[in-house]
């Protein structure tokens, strides 16, 4: 179902009782582990983060200036806004490919390329529907940084990583939370200053 | 198949598992054994859903006991404790582990030496219960 805008204006569905909370399985971080490398594909595959991991944040790191003027009123300037996001400890398994991703950069040192992920949030807790569908937001990034933090661990093979998010994003929504399709908003939204 | 079912078929496939193996109750004569779910915990959830379950059961294996002095039957009784301990770590090791279907990855299993050993002797039939407790860590995708 593809959206001119949203258009939702409170969480959850029309049948979510008010008051009820939502559960951290809701709001979801993909990677697109099919836009570059010898395996490149136009048609992202993205592969959701996050398993083992029991807790992870999307941390703002918003940047203020403030001025206090001669009445003794305070005004505040939000000057950055630079959302990050780590997971630890991402053990290592069969069939992750993102961390064969990172370990193949890793050890062809090709350090720019920790900076072309193409990464996005999705807010399962937000939905908008139509009399048939119904789609939840999401964000698309492109141009993130991730990081592998270590290698190594004690019983298992850990890589715990961080994700720095660009900014440069496209509002949009995917419909399937297992295999999500990103469609983005037909009319954009102002995602900018 | 349940899960407990697919962990009883496991369990049959142990080289020395008594002839006479049962789920839940067994006679208490020699070499009857019986296979017994003690508990399923959920350890943590992670981010995206996934829960981490621990599976416990325990093996309970009637066995003659003597008061003899310097007899050996007591002792190979416990040696059959050490080599089924041996065999599950031997099983973990080597990755041979349980099937519990879609949606579900075992993780480990583990004999815990803690929990095995003599849990009860009837001095009439002079019959002893060994059990052996073992664990089964598994995850669950959602």
């Amino acid at each position: 179902m593809a959206i001119s805008g949203y258009t939702a204006t409170d969480f959850g569905g029309s049948s979510t009782p008010t008051g009820q909370k939502f559960d951290r399985k809701l709001l979801l971080t993909f990677v697109n582990v099919a836009a570059f490398g010898t395996n490149y594909s136009s048609t992202p595959t993205w592969e959701l983060i996050g398993s083992g991991v029991e807790d992870s944040s999307i941390e703002y790191n918003i940047s203020k200036e403030k001025v206090t003027d001669i009445l003794g009123v305070t005004e505040s300037q939000v000057t950055a806004i630079e959302p990050t996001q780590s997971f630890s400890p991402m053990t290592v398994k069969k069939g992750s490919k993102l961390h064969f991703k990172l370990t193949d950069i890793l050890e062809r040192n090709a350090k720019s390329e920790l900076s072309l992920f193409e990464v996005m949030v999705v807010r399962a807790h937000i939905e908008e529907t139509d009399s048939t569908d119904t789609v939840y937001h999401a964000e698309k990034h492109t141009g993130c940084t991730i990081s592998p933090e270590s290698e190594g661990g004690s019983a298992y093979i850990d890589m715990p990583i961080s994700i720095d998010f660009s900014n440069a994003k496209t509002l949009g929504t995917v419909a399937s939370l297992t295999s999500p399709t990103f469609t983005a908003l037909s009319t954009p939204e102002s995602t900018g200053d | 198949m349940s899960r407990h079912e697919v962990m009883f078929e496991y369990m049959k496939t142990y080289p020395n598992i008594s002839n006479l193996f049962s789920f839940d109750f067994a006679e208490a004569k020699n070499n009857s054994s019986a296979f017994r779910v003690i508990d399923e915990e959920t350890t943590r959830r992670d981010i995206v859903g996934n829960e981490e379950t621990t599976y416990t059961f325990s093996i309970a294996e009637y066995k003659n006991y003597t008061t003899e002095p310097y007899s050996s039957e007591n002792i190979e009784n416990l040696e059959e404790i050490d080599d089924f301990i041996e065999w599950v770590r031997e099983q973990n090791r080597l990755k041979i582990l349980p099937d519990f279907g879609d949606g579900f990855l075992v993780d480990e299993i583990r004999a815990m030496r803690s929990g095995s050993g003599i849990a009860y002797v009837d001095p009439s039939g002079r019959i002893a219960q060994y059990q052996f407790t073992v664990k089964v860590k598994y995850t669950r995708s959602y």
